[in-house]
């Protein structure tokens, strides 16, 4: 394992993709690496701000009751 | 009631149950994919149209996956010029640089902690919205969709490995975006420089 493979795998550690292989491979680089070891603190910032931020868009939640409806009455569904 | 109508029916009933509660997922990816809401809520309406269409002989895989398949591929179809011309510039994967990053006009955040978290959805969104097709796609499916690897590889149609350096990629120029953000908007709530 080297820095340029632990770039990508290490976000198998992030998104807890235990089963996508190579993490034990990432964890062992990553303690002995301090710049992959600060992209992991990174990125894992930057996850946990993502998933605490509403990211879909407010005209989902602005116009979801008409578009709602109308896709509905499209499909020939009453909601 | 004939059988015909209660079969009828009995299938709106349960497309509405199975399909209509992802609308929020379908028209997230649609937006994020077409930059722009009228097209994005004709797409999932497509989307939908298309479902239905095959909900007979639909068994699997899970609904939400199968949904954001469909309405990826109503957006591709929809602006495959467009798509095709960024997939193109996305094959070489190494140097893709982010649009062009907006420069914030405000002379400094809000005291109002509402309007400051509101400010970082937008500039969260923005800055995902501005990735290059492939990145945007892969990252709207896994941070908003919260789908897997496996998932998102078979809704794209690439192997595991390229889902892994795409969000790689989408997310280091996500951190570089973040950083010209944050420079621009220092103590933007929550978000702080990125290192």
């Amino acid at each position: 394992m080297n820095c340029t493979k632990s770039e990508v795998l290490l976000h198998v550690l992030i998104d807890g993709e235990r089963d996508a292989g190579h993490t034990s491979d990432v964890e062992t680089h990553v303690a002995t690496c301090s710049g992959c070891t600060e992209n992991l603190k990174t990125f894992r910032a930057m996850r946990v701000a993502m998933a605490g931020a509403d990211l879909k868009w407010d005209g989902a939640i602005a116009f979801a009751p008409s578009h709602r409806g109308r896709t509905a009455f499209a499909c020939g569904v009453s909601l | 009631m004939t059988t015909e109508a209660n079969y009828k029916q009995e299938k709106a009933r349960c497309f509405r149950d199975d399909a209509l509660p992802y609308l929020d997922d379908v028209f997230a990816l649609a937006r994020y994919l077409l930059r722009n809401a009228e097209d994005a809520e004709d797409a999932v309406q497509e989307c939908y149209l298309r479902a239905l269409r095959h909900f007979d002989s639909y068994h699997g895989p899970a609904m939400k996956p199968w949904l954001l398949a469909i309405v990826r591929n109503v957006c591709n179809a929809k602006f495959a010029r467009l798509a095709k011309q960024e997939i193109t510039t996305d094959v070489s994967e190494g140097d893709s640089r982010p649009e062009q990053i907006p420069i914030w006009q405000e002379n400094s955040p809000s005291p109002e902690a509402a309007l400051i978290r509101q400010h970082d959805n937008d500039t969260l969104r923005r800055l995902v919205a501005a990735l290059p097709y492939a990145f945007r796609e892969a990252i709207v499916l896994r941070e908003v969709n919260n789908l897997s690897y496996q998932e998102i590889a078979k809704i794209v149609g690439v192997p595991v490995g390229t889902v892994m350096s795409r969000l790689a990629r989408a997310r280091s120029m996500l951190r570089s975006a973040w950083n010209v953000a944050e420079g621009a908007m220092p103590g933007v709530a929550g978000l702080g420089r990125l290192s």
